[in-house]
């Protein structure tokens, strides 16, 4: 029984004389919520792109579900979920269809694909919505939608960029207790946030300055080790040795 | 992995994006139709480089003075002379005339006894103004050199009548709609293919969305075949709507091979689709990839193509950047078996080209969309 699903050692990634991301190492456990935190420009969204197999590494080594980075890319898009912060439904579509789509792109048959969309938009409370448009829908039912697709294949890990940005607070709690439910049914979180408050929520979170990860730790122990009274005056102390501008 | 029913599943929700766009629909399937109606108005144009040909029996002093002045004309380029009628239809076929100058025997004799002579001129009547222009051009040419023997105080009492007698190829009615056809069957066909793939991929770059299927187990190249499949449906059936009003209600036979029309068709269309994809790896936002869509294509494909203008009477840098748009290969095609009614081995380097083009844009293309991955 393996219970790390993603391993990281020594990852980098450069553009020409640029180093993005240099050198990060860390594991994430099954059913673990991992924050990834850091400013615009810090790297996270590269890094978060070589984890999802969808950029080549420069150096080191990443085992996301099993699989490398390098070498398997293709096997690694079929264990993992993505939500990005782009509203990422088809507002055309109904919500039906939507989730028969990327179901349908992540290779489910038609008739589980069936069964499991009466439990999803049951335990949703979108009986009703079936058949609305997507795009009629309110902005954190949207939300909610999409990370229900996103984990529809069930898959091992599920990779969130900035899932809530836009959404207001009572709507990002709801959003929350979502991904509970889903860690607490074995699929591992990896999400990236602005929200200073939602990186508490996390069970452990890493902050990246410059390219690499400056601090990694549970949010008690962030706060224990910087003196901090929350992850904001951590992230504060972290940000400002950056060197990097925005961007 | 399940490809067909990934690959089913993405074309199904193409085919919902298009067709849940009413408006879109519409214009996409109208169009074709208003065009064909609209186009009725023929577009002049200029008289340049007409090649000649010139059948002469009866090499006297008239033809000969006649022939020379079509010589000193610098719209006329003499290709030489032939001995027999026979021999038109083939340089007709073969693209190397446009127009050929037939005198009766005894010329010369009949102008001065009987005072009338014939002439005939004959010209390609698949591209009607044009073949009207250069007819009329050379009839003056001819009044022309008649008119100072005519003047001469010679003992003819009544001024000579010459009777040209014009025989159009092809399009014996001189219908402009022969030309225009094939034009709206470009034009459409690059309309919707390729600034509809454009904006369709961009649209999905644009909302994000793009980003969630690559990082899916969704293949790059399936998902833009699988974009591609439904407007290659609608392009077919703008394919079929101008053929039928073109033959039912212009008038227009398709002379040739139906199914070779649906060939060189069809690889016209990928071309388009292709080149859709490439302005999609090109700009981030749908109204970037209508403007490049719009200006990038529409203008040459109107101007350069041979659509509006012949591509014979353009400037010779002007011939030489319409050889890169693919319509200006399949209007030719298309002229040549709908209207002229030509077999496959008349079409064969317009064939070639477009698949050349299909093959490079196709490549261009998937090199940009790896690149950006890596």
């Amino acid at each position: 029984m393996n219970d790390t699903v993603i391993e990281v050692e020594g990852l980098t990634k450069r553009f020409g004389s640029f180093t993005a991301v240099d050198g990060i190492g860390f594991s994430v456990a099954r059913g673990e919520i991992f924050g990834f935190l850091g400013a615009n420009g810090a790297g996270k969204t590269t890094a978060m792109k070589m984890l999802c197999g969808i950029s080549r590494p420069t150096a080191g080594r990443a085992v996301v579900a099993g699989f490398d980075v390098g070498r398997h890319s293709e096997q690694i898009k079929r264990h993992i979920g993505y939500m990005s912060q782009k509203f990422s439904l088809y507002g055309e579509l109904k919500v039906w269809e939507n989730i028969r789509l990327y179901a349908g792109i992540y290779g489910m048959k038609s008739d589980e694909i069936a069964a499991k969309t009466e439990r999803v938009l049951a335990s949703l409370g979108f009986e009703n919505e079936r058949n609305s448009l997507v795009g009629s829908l309110p902005l954190g039912w949207k939300q909610k939608l999409a990370f229900a697709v996103s984990i529809f294949h069930n898959p091992q890990i599920v990779f969130l960029d900035e899932p809530t940005s836009g959404v207001d607070p009572s709507a990002r709690r709801r959003f929350w207790e979502q991904i509970y439910a889903a860690a607490d049914s074995g699929i591992t979180v990896f999400v990236t946030t602005h929200y200073m408050d939602e990186a508490e929520y996390c069970d452990r979170v890493s902050i990246m300055v410059d390219g690499r990860i400056e601090a990694l730790d549970t949010p008690a122990g962030l706060k224990e080790r910087f003196g901090a009274e929350d992850i904001y005056g951590v992230f504060h102390q972290l940000a400002r040795k950056a060197q990097r501008g925005e961007g | 992995m399940h490809r067909t029913s990934q690959f089913a599943a993405f074309v199904r929700k193409e085919i919902y994006h298009i067709f849940r766009d009413r408006r879109t629909v519409m214009i996409m399937l109208v169009m074709p139709i208003v065009q064909i109606i609209l186009f009725g108005f023929a577009i002049s144009n200029e008289v340049r480089n007409v090649r000649l040909v010139v059948l002469d029996p009866s090499r006297d002093a008239t033809t000969t003075q006649i022939v020379e002045s079509f010589r000193a004309n610098s719209y006329f380029t003499l290709m030489g002379s032939i001995n027999t009628p026979d021999q038109i239809e083939p340089l007709f076929r073969r693209g190397e005339v446009d127009l050929a100058l037939v005198f009766g025997p005894n010329f010369h004799d009949d102008l001065t006894r009987e005072h009338r002579a014939q002439v005939q001129l004959i010209a390609d009547g698949a591209d009607p103004n044009m073949a009207s222009m250069i007819t009329y051009y050379a009839s003056n040419i001819i009044q022309g050199a008649l008119m100072p023997s005519a003047q001469q105080p010679s003992v003819t009492p009544s001024p000579m009548i010459i009777v040209p007698e014009i025989k159009l190829l092809y399009n014996p009615q001189m219908k402009s709609a022969y030309n225009f056809v094939p034009g709206i069957m470009g034009f459409i066909l690059t309309l919707i293919c390729a600034m509809m793939t454009a904006v369709s991929i961009v649209r999905e770059k644009e909302r994000g969305t793009m980003e969630v299927l690559l990082v899916s187990p969704m293949r790059p190249i399936f998902m833009i075949v699988a974009k591609m499949a439904p407007y290659m449906l609608v392009s077919a059936a703008n394919l079929v709507t101008i053929i039928l009003l073109s033959v039912y209600l212009l008038g227009v036979p398709v002379t040739g091979h139906l199914w070779l029309m649906g060939v060189t068709s069809l690889l016209f269309i990928s071309a388009s689709l292709a080149l859709g994809l490439l302005i999609s790896t090109l700009v981030r936002t749908q109204v970037v990839a209508m403007i490049l869509s719009g200006m990038a294509l529409m203008m040459p494909v109107a101007m350069l193509s041979g659509m509006m203008f012949p591509v014979e009477s353009m400037p010779l840098i002007l011939q030489w950047l319409s050889a890169i748009i693919p319509a200006r290969w399949y209007i030719a095609s298309i002229r040549k078996v709908m209207i002229e009614g030509l077999g496959i081995e008349y079409v064969l380097t317009e064939i070639a080209i477009t698949t050349g083009m299909v093959a490079a844009l196709i490549g261009i293309s998937l090199s940009k969309f790896k690149n950006r991955l890596a």
